[in-house]
């Protein structure tokens, strides 16, 4: 299975309770310089209960013209959280399920961002 | 197309007067050239409006894709690949590249049945000798003397409006026509579904797939934003009156006979009654220079949209040998729509359908495009004023309207007849 | 690879997800666009209707390129493009009319006036492609050919009365 595979999967609490369907996977480089680039570590993924589609870049909180259209994205995504990959207890072909007492983070990234 | 902005006075002048004629030469392709005579000779001038909302989308449109193409470096495709994601964006880039690839065919089949006009010999035998042309220059062309030649010598389609004057209309009555009021003989669903071809023939994608590419190809940098700034708006709606006058030119010669136009013949018979043997020699040329010139740009764009989605490198500023799937992709699609022509199928109907689905198409690559104007990480200070904005969503939602509305409207008239 | 804890069954079935195009809903679709194109094909005197305005196009432009070459407005390349290329337009109409299949008299009676007046517009483009590859003073001369047009632009017309009033 490679990460493609698993946007757009169904996201489930630890009782079976349907969050949503993973939208996005979050990464940070971070550690020391690796052959080409810094290691990129999978922080989590974004859970969107109404949406999995693209966020288009309105993620970033920075971003906020076309008014109408931002707003409109946003509200497509409204409810959607990061949950990091140490809450993720399980991931199978078709759903993808969290550990009991899993934290929820904002999904929005500060500022406008570089690239 | 848009040469650089060095050098004294005089030749700034002159770079510029000749970025604005060839914007003018380069608006009309056989799109433009059979949906206006269509629609001229079946509804008069009450559509002429369509065409001014499709020149303002188009400059909007084309004003945005060339500045985030100057500033950020990036052609219209890069950037839906980053916004849109792999997988969306691979949707996308199919949909816009059949499109684009339909448009190939019916340039080429422009230039050939502008070459039976000329020399009556039957299209389907000019069909690989247009296609071998297209390919040749572009494999051995460079890019700015391509656009200027074909530009300029597409200018000689102004004729159309100097018959218009010689063919002495009463201009009272065709100013009549203006207002929007569907004909008698036509439904409200003929007359919006040609009100959507005549939108798609304004603003075919592929116009600013290519305005963007070509951005890069001459090396554009947020200092050359004048200059292009000014073709547009300047060029555009020149061009968008050539297009006027073509429909006019229908409505007061083919209209009253009862004529609707179905092939090319047809367009060029109201600017022999006016203008005479010399005038169909100046349309002659026009048609093909515009028809080839606008093969040369679709064709290029289905190269530039699958090399810029797939990450190779591209360009005619590169040695073909240096960009070799670039050039490759492109032998492909002029091979493909040398096949499809030859199955005898109708270039002016191709034409009438692809105009359509460049409707339907646009809402793909204008959105990731006015997002993308709007994001500060790609276009530092030169986002978008809020006055753009405005417009661009009004834009947006004209877009979305048209994309939805063409197919119902395809079926429900039987595609216009 | 992801590193992840052992497979996990889904804790419960999956809904269809909304927008999505449900089997039914694709089926209400394709009856629908079906109706809508039988609805369109209409009936004889629908499809002669239409065959016969194409026509009367045809034959209309045919009249004005073949005045224009008399005229010295068009160059014979031009004229003889555009009289074959509304000959197409005619023959295109013909086997429109040629593969109805009628189901009343009145019905049969339209295809097969139709059907000649079609010919007679055929043999006026004969006509008029002769007297325009000749054009040495033989006949048929260009005032011949526009003749026999104009003759076949009559026909149409007295067709299209006569269906318009069924």
């Amino acid at each position: 299975m490679i990460l493609g595979d698993l946007l757009g999967t169904p996201v489930f609490d630890a009782d079976g309770g349907r969050l949503g369907r993973v939208a996005d996977a979050r990464f940070v480089l971070e550690g020391a310089p690796h052959q080409l680039m810094v290691e990129a570590r999978l922080l989590g993924l974004v859970v969107g209960p109404h949406s999995a589609s693209s966020f288009m870049g309105y993620e970033r909180n920075g971003l906020t013209h076309p008014r109408l259209l931002a707003r409109i994205l946003r509200w497509r995504h409204r409810g959607s959280f990061l949950v990091l990959w140490e809450d993720v207890a399980a991931v199978g072909t078709g759903s993808v399920r969290l550990r009991p007492g899993y934290t929820r983070y904002s999904t929005a990234l500060v500022g406008p961002g570089k690239a | 197309m848009w040469g650089p902005n060095e050098g004294s006075l005089v030749k700034r002048l002159l770079g510029v007067a000749l970025g604005v004629l060839t914007a003018i030469g380069g608006f009309v392709d056989i799109g433009d050239l059979v949906t206006n005579a269509v629609v001229g000779s079946r509804f008069g001038l009450s559509l002429v409006w369509v065409v001014a909302i499709g020149v303002l989308g188009i400059i909007l449109f084309a004003n945005m894709s060339g500045r985030v193409a100057a500033v950020s470096g990036r052609a219209t495709f890069e950037v839906i690949r980053e916004r849109l994601g792999p997988r969306a964006g691979l949707a996308n880039l199919s949909a816009s590249f059949l499109i684009n690839l339909m448009t190939v065919t019916a340039e080429i089949g422009g230039i050939a049945l502008s070459l039976q006009l000329a020399s009556s010999v039957y299209y389907l035998l000019w069909i690989p000798v247009a296609a071998l042309a297209v390919w040749l220059v572009i494999w051995r062309v460079r890019f700015s003397i391509m656009e200027n030649v074909t530009g300029l010598l597409g200018l000689t389609l102004i004729i159309f409006a100097v018959a218009l004057f010689l063919l002495k209309p009463d201009w009272g009555s065709l100013a009549g026509q203006l207002t929007p009021a569907v004909p008698q003989q036509e439904t409200v669903w003929t007359y919006s579904y040609y009100a959507i071809a005549l939108f798609g023939a304004a603003m075919t994608p592929y116009e600013v797939f290519f305005f963007s590419s070509g951005a890069v190809e001459e090396g554009w940098t947020a200092k050359d934003l004048g200059q292009s700034r000014i073709n547009v708006l300047v060029g555009f709606p020149l061009g968008g009156l050539l297009s006027v006058s073509i429909a006019a030119c229908a409505a007061v010669v083919l209209l009253p006979a009862g004529i609707s136009v179905t092939s090319l013949s047809q367009v060029v018979l109201p600017v022999a009654e006016g203008a005479g043997k010399l005038g169909l020699a100046f349309v002659l040329v026009g048609m093909a220079a515009a028809t080839f010139g606008a093969a040369l740009e679709t064709t290029l764009s289905s190269g530039y949209t699958l090399a810029q989605f797939f990450g190779w490198s591209w360009g005619k500023f590169r040695r073909p040998a240096e960009a070799a799937r670039f050039h490759l992709s492109m032998i492909v699609c002029l091979l493909v729509g040398i096949a499809v022509l030859a199955t005898g199928v109708d270039p002016v109907l191709v034409t009438e359908y692809s105009v359509v689905f460049s409707a339907i198409a646009l809402p793909l690559t204008y959105l990731p495009i006015l997002i993308v104007a709007n994001d500060p990480q790609y276009m530092r200070e030169h986002v978008n004023g809020s006055a753009v904005n405005v417009l661009g969503m009004v834009y947006l939602v004209i877009i979305l309207l048209a994309s939805i509305a063409a197919i119902p409207l395809m079926i429900a008239t039987g595609a216009g007849s | 690879m992801l590193n992840t804890p052992a497979l996990n069954p889904a804790p419960q079935s999956r809904t269809p997800a909304a927008g999505r195009l449900t089997p039914p809903s694709l089926a209400a679709l394709a009856c629908l666009s079906l109706a809508l194109l039988t609805g369109c094909s209409g009936g004889t005197s629908q499809s002669v209707s239409t065959a016969v305005k194409d026509s009367s196009s045809a034959v209309a432009t045919a009249r004005i390129a073949l005045r224009q070459d008399m005229d010295g407005k068009l160059t014979r390349a031009a004229a003889s493009t555009s009289l074959d290329d509304e000959l197409k337009e005619i023959q295109t109409s013909r086997s429109t009319v040629l593969k109805l299949s009628p189901s009343t008299q009145e019905d049969r009676d339209t295809q097969k006036q139709a059907l000649d007046v079609l010919d007679q517009c055929a043999a006026g483009f004969t006509t008029a492609r002769a007297a325009l590859a000749g054009n040495d003073g033989g006949t048929p001369s260009l005032p011949d050919g526009d003749k026999a047009l104009a003759d076949a632009q009559d026909a149409l017309k007295q067709l299209e009365d006569n269906v318009g009033s069924q």
